[in-house]
């Protein structure tokens, strides 16, 4: 039986667990979502200062008024399942499914009851922000703000 | 007899008893001898010497051989001639231990391929990817901000956006 040297035999168990744990490291990967909660409507002209970082994007849109509801930071991994209320009874549900390409693979759908306002995936870059606009409320319309770090 | 006569002649006494010496010399030596006992004695001994090693040689040439009891010779049998990749090892191996060599380059392997893993992949120049939309009512999806935002923007089903929606 032919013998292998102990060195070589050493390296090739630390490159395997390397490898290993290479690996197994992307599903342990941490990902911190922050999630933001904006009412847009046409009664006043008010920005809140906390949408500075986003006021310019706002800007482009056709309302006059921007109050930030709620600020929910998650810090999870990929592959974990979060869902979040949002005013008027809908439901917000985040699924960060995968990273590839330096990116966030997301998935985020709305429910109003029964019925799903939005089903979509998408590639997040680390401290990229996307905006899900629309969905009525009260005199105007919500604004869901998702970025990511990871 | 002349001390010095008998020393300039013994050399040649050998040759005298080895009947190798001719001329004028051989006369000289022979001259010399005739008058000189101790050189007479000396040529005899030479003589003696000489026919001895010569009985010797013929005695041995006619001894049989065959009845010598020669030692065994070493049962091992001859290794097989070896392949030009074994003899490029053998020579290699000679002069290196490989081992180190083969230890050092799995270890730069290791490392090249851990640096590759674990390396972070470069940011996507669309720093928000839509893959796909799928909405109860018609949607717009507007880049923005240098692509590092984006906007989805949904709409009523009896509404209709005001822009032309962006292509995804």
């Amino acid at each position: 039986m032919r013998r292998t040297a102990p060195s070589i035999r050493a390296l090739a168990v630390l490159l395997v667990a390397q490898l290993a744990v290479t690996g197994l490291g992307w599903s342990q990967t941490p990902v911190n979502l922050t999630v933001q909660v904006i009412h847009a409507s046409n009664t006043g002209t008010t920005v809140d200062p906390a949408l500075a970082k986003i006021r310019s994007q706002l800007g482009s849109m056709k309302y006059s008024s921007y109050k930030l509801l709620e600020t929910r930071p998650f810090s999870t991994t990929v592959g974990a399942k979060h869902a979040m209320p949002l005013p008027g009874g809908k439901t917000l549900d985040l699924y960060p499914y995968g990273l590839s390409g330096g990116g966030l693979e997301l998935m985020v759908t709305i429910t109003d009851g029964a019925k799903r306002l939005l089903d979509t995936t998408f590639r997040l870059a680390n401290g990229a922000t996307i905006l899900v606009g629309g969905p009525a409320y009260a005199d105007g319309v919500l604004i869901v703000a998702i970025s990511g770090s990871f | 007899m002349n001390p010095r006569a008998c020393e300039t002649i013994e050399p040649a006494l050998s040759a005298l008893a080895d009947r190798e010496l001719f001329g004028a010399e051989r006369e000289t030596v022979v001259g010399h001898v005739a008058v000189c006992e101790t050189c007479r004695r000396t040529l005899e001994d030479y003589r003696l010497v000489g026919a001895a090693l010569r009985e010797g040689i013929q005695i041995g040439s006619e001894r049989d051989l065959s009845a010598i009891t020669w030692p065994p010779r070493l049962a091992h049998a001859p290794s097989p001639p070896l392949t030009r990749w074994q003899r490029l090892i053998y020579d290699v191996t000679r002069w290196v231990d490989p081992w180190p060599v083969l230890a050092g380059a799995a270890a730069l392997i290791a490392l090249v391929v851990g640096v590759w893993l674990v390396q972070p992949a470069p940011s996507p120049v669309n720093m928000v990817e839509i893959e796909r939309v799928d909405a109860e009512g018609p949607v717009m999806v507007i880049p923005g901000s240098g692509g590092k935002m984006t906007i989805i923007w949904l709409f009523d089903a009896d509404d209709q956006p005001d822009v032309t929606p962006t292509p995804i």
